[in-house]
């Protein structure tokens, strides 16, 4: 049988630089194959110890999420949109009719503000501070991302100093990144 | 390129330098020295040694490749009929074959190479030389001790059949004695049309005329051979011994002197013709030689040719190869020197690939070798090993990854997907085809991605407005505070108002009230209740310092009470913010 390189092997001539030729490129490939193997093994090594953190970190976010979910769900039943929700926080702590008017602007670069101008629907009709003050709390503790940013308040008609109706000027603001 | 031819005898070394290529070459250093006898307690080595190494330093030699030659007088010849053609075949069975014609040798102590002869009937008429390993490790450290390692080692006797064949010296046609008279010895060489037929190494040479001389005389070697050469400038001595020699010698001692050794000078002539004719007769020519080509320094005897011519009846001339290449050597050295040089320039000229003979002595363990070729071997062992290493490394990678690591990250990234797919509900699909090491980072940034959203739809992670509201329950809590303090008093407008003021990295908000107020009962009385209610809210923590403007105090003539000009001032409302409830 003539293999070709068994002469190469033992050392014939010319046929031992075909030889060592002939290992050292296969010493190359092996040295390729071993830097394959050693960059794998080092990512897979390197990738462990991040990779348990990464676990906690995505258990931890998914219980946030699964507890978000039900906040929004609850949020939801609120009013989908901001409008919705003020009239019905309006009705809800017996104020009445309001008459939202939405508009935005950015107080700073990054940062938008939705603007809701409330005021009373109907002109003549005048609010005692403590009916004022329960509808601001509703707005502002059943949906955090809304605050009272401006309230304008004049007194109505003044006879005495117990008197205490207002007519009234509010703002609401709800703020979000720009971009986002 | 340039190569260096060198023959190398115990004490005198002939060195030829040669450039160019096959095609064109010349000789462009020359040198031919012979050593005094050593003394007493000196090594003849180390002064021919430094005598070759002076001689390379002198011509600018190069140290590789150098051609040499080994005397053929210490070699044996013998015409074998192989039954073999071809040289491969003949190469297998040489030694082998040649045994039998060498009895005086172990086989395993030489070294055989082969001339061939001609081809007839399968069979190749061949002329064996034999040469023993021992004569050819004293040669080779002899050339190590001059600073080289020669790539061959050839024949004296074939290299000047070289020389002469590649210079022309050889008619087409006839044949030719090619007669080198050496020192220690003289080389026969019959050549037939070009072709060598037979090669003989007679132990006869000017050192053998120059012993008898000073056995005839008394005289020390050195002095004999001075005396042997001294007739080479003058006319041709005959001694004429039938007539009265008695007289002769009384009359001059120089006469006799001369005659002594003319005698010897006409004695080493016959003997060198009876040996050719032996050898002319043994090689049984087709073309006796028609002409003798003398070399050596036996060429430098005037008489000698004339002498050889008479005792062979052929026509003899000096073999000068130099007289027929050309080259940069002085004419001078050429004459000198050029009948001396004829197996160096041989062998210099075998190492351009100009080689009739294809002689080798180098053979088995005494073969030449580069360092390259040295290391060879252990090299392709170390590679071996080196791959056999690199081999199992790759396995047992492949092993720790694939039974160990890889396992591990996959229960990982299950754990991960369970959670991402039951309680974020995250479509989990798509993790399937991406590459494992990838799929914690993608359920990470998914997971991540959408907790980010949520926070957002809820209000969270960005900082809201402050509270207006809160500044309003603040200055209430106030005011209830200090009640009894201020007298009886309304409140006649109160406005609000949030107000964002950009700093780095997001926004700084505070609320700025503007508070109108009346507070009744005269002048005198109202003042101090207007300062307590201001002092109250100054002093508040919520209040930013200095924000305060207080106009102050004012009653109107046709009015009982008295009114407060509009206040103003600045509420920071303390707790959290990013969208937590206050």
């Amino acid at each position: 049988m003539n293999l070709p390189f068994a002469k190469a092997l033992t050392g014939e001539g010319d046929s031992l630089r075909t030889g060592i030729l002939a290992v050292a490129a296969l010493v190359l490939l092996a040295a390729g194959a071993l830097g394959f193997q050693w960059s794998r093994y080092a990512s897979y090594r390197d990738s462990l110890e991040p990779g348990k953190r990464s676990v906690a970190a995505i258990s931890a976010a998914a219980k946030q999420i699964k507890e978000l979910e039900d906040e929004v769900r609850e949020d939801d039943k609120l009013g989908r949109d901001d409008v919705t929700y003020i009239t019905q926080q309006a009705t809800a702590s017996n104020f009445g009719d309001v008459n939202p008017k939405q508009s935005t602007k950015s107080p700073a670069k990054g940062y938008k503000d939705t603007i809701f101008t409330i005021t009373a629907s109907e002109k003549e009709r005048n609010y005692y501070r403590q009916q004022l003050a329960t509808f601001f709390y509703y707005i502002e503790a059943k949906r955090s991302r809304m605050r009272v940013t401006a309230i304008d308040l004049r007194l109505a008609d003044k006879k005495k100093p117990e008197d205490d109706l207002w007519k009234f000027t509010a703002e609401f603001t709800s703020r979000t990144r720009e971009g986002d | 390129m340039r190569v260096v031819g060198i023959e190398l005898e115990p004490h005198a070394f002939r060195l030829v330098v040669l450039d160019g290529t096959a095609r064109r070459w010349k000789v462009v250093g020359l040198a031919s020295e012979t050593l005094p006898p050593a003394g007493e307690g000196e090594d003849p080595q180390a002064a021919l040694a430094a005598a070759v190494e002076n001689a390379f330093r002198r011509l600018k030699a190069p140290r590789d490749p150098v051609f040499a030659t080994v005397p053929s007088s210490e070699c044996v010849f013998r015409t074998l009929l192989l039954p073999f053609k071809g040289e491969e075949q003949i190469r297998k069975v040489l030694k082998f074959e040649s045994e039998g014609h060498l009895h005086h040798w172990n086989i395993d102590d030489i070294v055989v190479d082969y001339l061939s002869l001609g081809e007839a009937k399968g069979q190749t008429n061949a002329l064996v030389v034999a040469a023993p390993k021992e004569v050819l490790k004293r040669a080779l450290a002899t050339c190590e001790a001059c600073g080289f390692d020669p790539q061959t080692l050839d024949l004296d006797a074939t290299a000047l059949f070289n020389a002469a064949l590649q210079t022309g010296a050889l008619p087409a046609e006839g044949g030719v004695l090619l007669l080198h008279v050496g020192t220690r010895s003289s080389l026969l060489l019959l050549v037939e049309d070009r072709a060598l037929r037979h090669i003989r190494a007679v132990r006869a040479g000017l050192d053998s005329m120059s012993a008898a001389v000073a056995r005839d005389l008394g005289l020390d070697p050195e002095s004999a051979a001075r005396k042997a050469a001294e007739l080479e400038s003058g006319d041709e001595i005959v001694v004429d011994f039938e007539a009265d020699a008695r007289g002769d010698l009384e009359k001059s001692p120089r006469v006799l002197e001369q005659g002594l050794v003319a005698g010897r000078r006409e004695e080493l002539a016959v003997r060198l013709a009876h040996e050719v004719v032996r050898s002319t007769a043994g090689a049984a020519l087709q073309r006796p030689p028609s002409s003798v080509l003398l070399s050596g320094a036996g060429a430098a005897l005037a008489d000698l040719p004339v002498r050889l011519s008479t005792e062979l009846g052929l026509p003899v001339t000096v073999f000068n190869p130099l007289e027929r290449v050309e080259g940069p050597i002085p004419e001078n050295d050429v004459k000198a020197a050029g009948p001396l040089v004829p197996a160096a320039l041989g062998a210099a000229l075998k190492g351009i690939g100009l080689d009739a003979t294809r002689i080798e002595l180098r053979q088995e363990g005494l073969r030449f070798t580069r360092t390259f070729d040295r290391v060879k071997l252990p090299l392709l062992a170390a590679l071996s090993l080196l791959l056999v290493a690199l081999l199992l490394e790759n396995i047992y990678l492949y092993r720790k990854v694939h039974d160990r690591l890889e396992p591990s990250l996959r229960t990982l990234v299950e754990v991960a997907t369970g959670d991402a797919k039951n309680l974020a509900k995250i479509d989990t699909r798509p993790v399937e085809s991406i590459e494992l090491r990838k799929r914690l980072p993608y359920l990470k940034s998914q997971v991540e991605g959408k907790l980010k959203t949520l926070r957002e739809k809820l209000g969270q992670g960005v900082d809201q407005p402050m509270s207006a509201l809160e500044a309003w329950r603040l200055l209430f809590d106030k005011i209830a505070e200090v009640k009894d303090e201020i007298g009886r008093f309304s409140l006649d407008d109160l406005k609000f108002d949030t107000v964002p003021k950009p700093v780095r990295g997001g926004l700084e908000d505070h609320v700025e009230v503007t508070l109108s107020a009346t507070f009744y009962g005269s002048a005198e009385e109202a003042a101090p209740h207007y300062d307590r209610l201001m002092a109250a809210i100054e002093a508040a923590p919520w209040v930013a310092p200095a924000s305060l403007r207080r106009p102050g105090i004012k009653r109107p003539p046709d009015k009982e009470e008295s009114v407060a000009e509009p206040v103003k001032f600045s509420v920071i409302v303390p707790g959290p913010k990013g969208g937590e409830t206050p």
